[in-house]
């Protein structure tokens, strides 16, 4: 079973591609991280295989009406907005509308989703605090929580976890790599190569709208691709916890 | 939710009281009772036609008006997320007040009686359709401020040019204190022409709740939760034009009804935009009605306008307003 297909997606910007013939899949226990360097094109390819951007090409998503889509996949993007100073609880319900939530009463069903994202998320004692009185962090997991009640087979997360402490940072990891467990499937954009290397268990490489590698985090993430692509070099290792990478410095400045 | 059904039902009762003051204040002083049972068991005579042709009509079109506004200013400050967003920034209202004003200055109301409300209704048809070529089907909130603010500044300024070149220094006094909005003399004539319009746009800004409170997380957000951005725009765009155009083209130009309503009551309803809907249309209903009262009573003999005083109690309103949400955000 795919979860989602993408067959040579292109999004344009004016006459340039930002994405340019994309083709891949994702199937049902995968945490894929998306990684490149800024303007790769990474948010343009998840907002285009959700059809949120008209794009060329096909995309399973983009093909489904929005009601069906809602379902299926869930969306968390980079932007942490929360126009209106509404209680952490009612945002996170807002995670329940394509189900219906708000047209009717919350079903039980509705009740424990929130409940189980707002544990998931450490949220638990801020159930009736105002979202926008809250710091940018715990904004950002508010949100993620959001997301996570829809319950959806897929997540695409766009930098969930920028700006959030180290151990925040673990914590949305392991809640991704929890969904995955689950036969859930989460695509993660981020900036963070240790993370991405030592919690996705594939990593898709992105580089001026074209994908680059696709595969096993310790395929994709070579010194020469490291070099071409980011620019940089990198200490790693495999340690008894998983591959273990760290920047260290510019490529150009390498010994 | 329990809290927003004690909301709701303290609203309507509200607006159910106001409507029966409204009913029994006026220059002919009749007691209430006798006034309120010329209005329901009725006959031929004088008091039954001032209860069933005055009153009345100017108790429901208050109603109608300010549940408009306050509707409108809600559902205008949900979509664009922000809370100084007000029913005319799309500009309807100041384009039919430019029809009125033309209809008045040709003589057009003159020769019929609704040629006024009609010619208002006019503008507002003319705008919204600019409005849409302006910024297009498509495109973000900005466009649409954008557009609305064009709008709103051409229909200022051709107003101003029409009393400019006046000629006739009635039509001009007429087209100012028409401008300064009120809901005097006005009959079921206009409760008729404004209502299906009113209803219309209940019809369509209602059901935007749940796509408004979906807005609260940003359009990418709404737009992958399912709600359908294009469709909520042109609801939203064509019912606070029904309305607005026909609560201006009936009682003129009534202002910060729709500013100051949602704000009272934003943090009644959690601050959640859907909710908020209903509860600005009661409480844009109740603010008009009193208001409408107040002119009467204030200074009876003088034809005080519905607009004049709103504005001069809606101001200084906003400013607390400002100002609290100020000390909540330090």
């Amino acid at each position: 079973m795919t979860l989602l297909a993408l067959e040579g997606l292109t999004v344009l910007r004016g006459e340039i591609p930002v994405v340019d013939t994309v083709s891949l899949s994702i199937v049902p226990g995968e945490v894929m991280g998306l990684i490149g360097p800024n303007g790769a094109g990474k948010t343009t390819l998840m907002r285009g295989a959700l059809g949120l951007l008209p794009h060329r090409g096909r995309s399973t998503l983009s093909a489904l009406t929005s009601g069906q889509r809602a379902r299926i996949a869930a969306w968390l993007p980079q932007a942490r907005e929360i126009a209106w100073p509404v209680s952490v609880e009612t945002l996170v319900t807002l995670g329940r509308v394509p189900y219906g939530a708000g047209r009717m009463a919350l079903s039980p069903q509705d009740v424990r989703a929130v409940s189980a994202a707002l544990d998931q998320m450490d949220l638990g004692s801020f159930r009736q605090r105002i979202a926008t009185r809250l710091s940018g962090g715990e904004q950002a997991r508010v949100l993620l929580a959001r997301a996570l009640a829809q319950e959806t087979p897929l997540l695409l997360a766009d930098e969930p976890i920028a700006g959030l402490d180290p151990a925040h940072q673990i914590t949305t990891m392991e809640v991704f790599k929890g969904l995955a467990c689950d036969g859930r499937s989460v695509v993660v954009s981020l900036h963070d190569l240790g993370l991405a290397a030592r919690f996705c268990t594939r990593l898709v490489l992105m580089d001026k709208g074209k994908l680059v590698a696709d595969g096993l985090p310790g395929d994709v993430l070579s010194p020469d691709r490291l070099a071409g692509v980011f620019g940089i070099t990198a200490w790693q290792a495999e340690t008894p916890e998983g591959l273990v990478i760290q920047p260290t410095s510019l490529s150009g400045s390498a010994p | 939710m329990t809290r927003y059904l004690w909301l709701m039902i303290g609203l309507s009762i509200l607006v159910a009281l106001l409507f029966v003051a409204s009913l029994l204040v006026g220059p002919a002083k009749i007691p209430p009772l006798i006034s309120l049972s010329a209005l329901i068991g009725g006959d031929a005579g004088p008091l039954t036609l001032v209860m069933r042709e005055i009153r009345l009509p100017r108790a429901l079109l208050g109603i109608m008006v300010g549940a408009s506004l306050g509707l409108c200013g809600a559902a205008m400050q949900g979509y664009l997320r922000n809370p100084l967003a007000e029913p005319g920034l799309i500009g309807v209202s100041g384009s039919a007040a430019l029809g009125a004003v033309i209809a008045i200055q040709t003589g057009l109301t003159a020769a019929f009686a609704l040629a006024l409300p009609l010619a208002a209704l006019a503008g507002a048809a003319t705008s919204v359709a600019l409005l849409f070529v302006l910024a297009g089907p498509r495109g973000g909130s900005l466009t649409l401020i954008l557009a609305g603010i064009a709008i709103s500044a051409l229909a200022g300024a051709f107003t101003a040019l029409v009393l400019n070149l006046s000629p006739n220094p009635f039509a001009t006094t007429e087209i100012v204190f028409w401008m300064m909005g009120s809901l005097a003399d006005r009959s079921f004539l206009h409760v008729a022409l404004a209502l299906p319009f009113i209803v219309l746009g209940m019809a369509l800004l209602l059901p935007l709740a749940r796509g408004l409170d979906t807005l609260t997380l940003g359009e990418d957000a709404a737009a992958a939760l399912g709600t359908h951005l294009l469709r909520l725009r042109l609801m939203l765009i064509s019912g606070v034009a029904a309305m607005v155009g026909a609560a201006t083209a009936v009682a003129g130009t009534v202002g910060f009804v729709g500013l100051v309503v949602p704000h009272l009551l934003r943090r009644a309803v959690g601050a959640q935009p859907g909710k908020l809907l209903a509860a600005s249309a009661l409480g844009g209903a109740a603010m008009v009605l009193a208001a409408d009262i107040a002119v009467r009573l204030i200074l009876p003999g003088r034809d005080l306008k519905l607009g004049v005083l709103t504005a001069i109690v809606g101001a200084p309103l906003f400013l607390h307003l400002v100002y609290r949400t100020r000390r909540d955000q330090g």
